[in-house]
């Protein structure tokens, strides 16, 4: 029988192989009997702060063998995680915890301290100087009330409002994946699943879920190195990593800096990708190098998880265009919506729709989302059932993966007071993207690059925070008023 | 055994002319990671200025974000592994 709850891919990986190492960070390992126990621990630790079923539980701290046991625990209770970046500023960690309306924060001292400065959030302290779990029983504990549709996780995106907003998954939204991408990659004990993505973006559930499902061992790529070329390729080597997992950026980042082209033959044998289109000329490159190994093109937003996927084989030397995104998968179903309503036939484009076992319950504090799910992609209908992405819909880009609202960006920005109007434009391309503010200023006034960060740092997170600053007497404006978006880009570019 | 400020100014000076504006005033204590001075990305040619410059090679168990959280603490952990 399928699982019905997340918590039974930990157990399974438990029962294949109790004694094989679960999960390894830099200087530490731990097996899957140990993670289980120390799971439980934790788990009791939750419920003694009075986590209770239903509840949703923040989980701030470092990439960890800690955190990863902490995300587990917090569903062992039948509560949902909420994982937040552990390097945000303490503002913007508040704002999604409080947002969410955890019950409980697991945590580190560090931030911890900082949390109580900032208002009352119940803590659970984990890691180098927490509290003693050790004290908890590591017994099995009762299966705690939930059921596929319970909520599992909330991972928080960037909306166009200026609110954070969460995306709700279910135990049957992940779970519809997970087994897709076992089937799929069909892995073993002897495997190794490199974590590359952070856990607060949505890549990081194949690299955990899929290696616990098959009792293979994951190992976390630190934050530090997460786009440090010859780091990823020096780690991938020593880690043995068999199944390789990231945006195509840090892909690239190892091949143009790492040396990944002219190392030494390495272990992997699945190579896979996803966040954000995959230049042509890199990946035909990569495929060279690799020739037994599978590459894997991964497609779909927050609100779907993986929906449609595309395998790369021999790429021909005058492709010009990106590979396409594929067919569906994970038990959906995706088609295109031309503007006049009707289905996109072969060769037309239109907005690509997903309906399925993926689809998430909605936004958090939101109405549950009903029906299809609109990705805002436009996409043009290759055959019977692939399609190829061509671009958005909207002012929304992806730097390194991560989508960008350029509307919060430019509200970010103009909260600062020296500013009299701000618009943000994406310069560049692939992992060389960069968030540009075309800013002017009141009279008599002005803010240099590092103010302008500081601003979106506190409302923002991370990923967009602007890159450069363009100072201009005034924005472009077309005609008719409106900023001129491709005047600017022109500027900017320069 | 250089001072905190030996290595602090000459990494200020790298950070403020290529990953900032040129004019921004970057303190001993300003965030770099929380502020998206130094993103993950930036990170890749900021440690390679380090290791050129003061001739250090930094293990990948070092490049953590409490060891770079600001210039002074790059400066705590460069001095450690003199």
């Amino acid at each position: 029988m399928p699982a019905q709850l997340l918590t039974e891919i930990l157990h399974e990986g438990v029962r294949r192989n109790p004694l094989g190492i679960a999960v390894r960070e830099p200087g530490a390992e731990i097996t899957y009997g140990e993670l289980d126990e120390l799971v439980n621990r934790v788990a009791r630790t939750l419920l003694e702060r009075g986590v209770a079923p239903g509840d949703r539980v923040g989980v701030w701290m470092p990439k960890s063998i800690e955190a990863v046991a902490a995300m587990q625990a917090v569903l062992r209770v039948g509560a949902a995680y909420v994982p937040v970046d552990p390097l945000s500023p303490v503002a913007r960690a508040r704002q999604i915890l409080t947002d969410s309306a955890v019950s409980a924060c697991v945590t580190d001292p560090q931030r911890a301290a900082a949390l109580s400065n900032a208002g009352h959030i119940r803590t659970l302290l984990l890691g180098k100087g927490g509290t003693g779990v050790e004290a908890m029983s590591a017994a099995p504990l009762p299966a705690a009330p939930a059921s596929s549709d319970s909520l599992a996780y909330i991972l928080y995106t960037s909306g166009s409002t200026g609110r954070p907003k969460g995306v709700c998954i279910s135990h049957r939204n992940a779970l519809a994946f997970i087994e897709w991408a076992v089937a799929e990659l069909e892995p073993g004990p002897a495997d190794r699943f490199s974590s590359h993505a952070p856990f607060h973006f949505d890549l990081s559930v194949l690299d955990l879920y899929a290696a616990f499902a098959s009792g293979a061992c994951v190992s976390l790529i630190p934050e530090g190195i997460a786009f440090v070329g010859a780091r990823l390729v020096e780690f991938a080597r020593r880690e043995r990593i068999t199944i390789w997992y990231s945006v195509p950026s840090a892909l690239t980042m190892m091949m143009d800096t790492g040396g990944l082209l002219e190392a030494e033959p390495t272990s992997l044998r699945a190579i896979v990708f996803a966040g954000e289109p995959f230049p042509i000329a890199p990946l035909r490159r990569l495929r060279r190098r690799f020739p037994d190994a599978r590459l894997l093109n991964l497609y779909g937003p927050t609100e779907t998880n993986v929906c449609t996927y595309h395998e790369v084989f021999e790429i021909p030397t005058d492709q010009v265009s990106c590979v396409p995104i594929g067919r569906a998968c994970s038990g959906d179903r995706v088609w295109a919506v031309k503007d006049d309503g009707h289905e996109a036939g072969i060769g037309e484009t239109g907005e690509l729709l997903v309906d399925g076992p993926t689809v998430m319950l909605g936004y958090w504090g939101r109405p549950a989302h009903e029906g299809p799910y609109r990705t805002g992609d436009i996409v043009q209908r290759l055959d019977l059932s692939n399609y190829a992405y061509l671009g958005r819909r909207d002012a929304m880009v992806k730097v390194r993966g991560h989508r960008v609202e350029l509307g919060e960006v430019e509200a970010a920005v103009s909260a600062h007071p020296s500013v009299r109007e701000a618009a943000a434009v994406a310069v560049g391309s692939g992992p060389d993207t960069r968030l540009v503010a075309a800013v002017s200023f009141r009279n008599g006034s002005s803010a240099s690059l590092l103010d302008l960060k500081r601003e979106c740092a506190l409302r923002l997170p991370r990923y967009m925070i602007v890159h450069g600053l363009h100072e201009l007497p005034a924005l472009p404006r077309t005609p008719n008023g409106k900023v001129d978006r491709r005047a600017l880009q022109t500027i900017c570019e320069e | 055994m250089l001072t905190a400020d030996q290595y602090i100014e000459p990494i200020r000076d790298y950070i403020v002319r290529h990953h900032l504006d040129g004019q921004s005033n970057l303190e001993a204590k300003t965030p770099l990671l929380e502020w998206g001075v130094i993103d993950s990305f930036a990170l890749t040619d900021v440690l390679a200025f380090i290791e050129d410059e003061f001739d250090v090679a930094v293990p990948a168990e070092e490049i953590t974000p409490e060891n770079l959280r600001d210039l002074e603490s790059i400066a705590g952990l460069l001095s450690r592994l003199d």
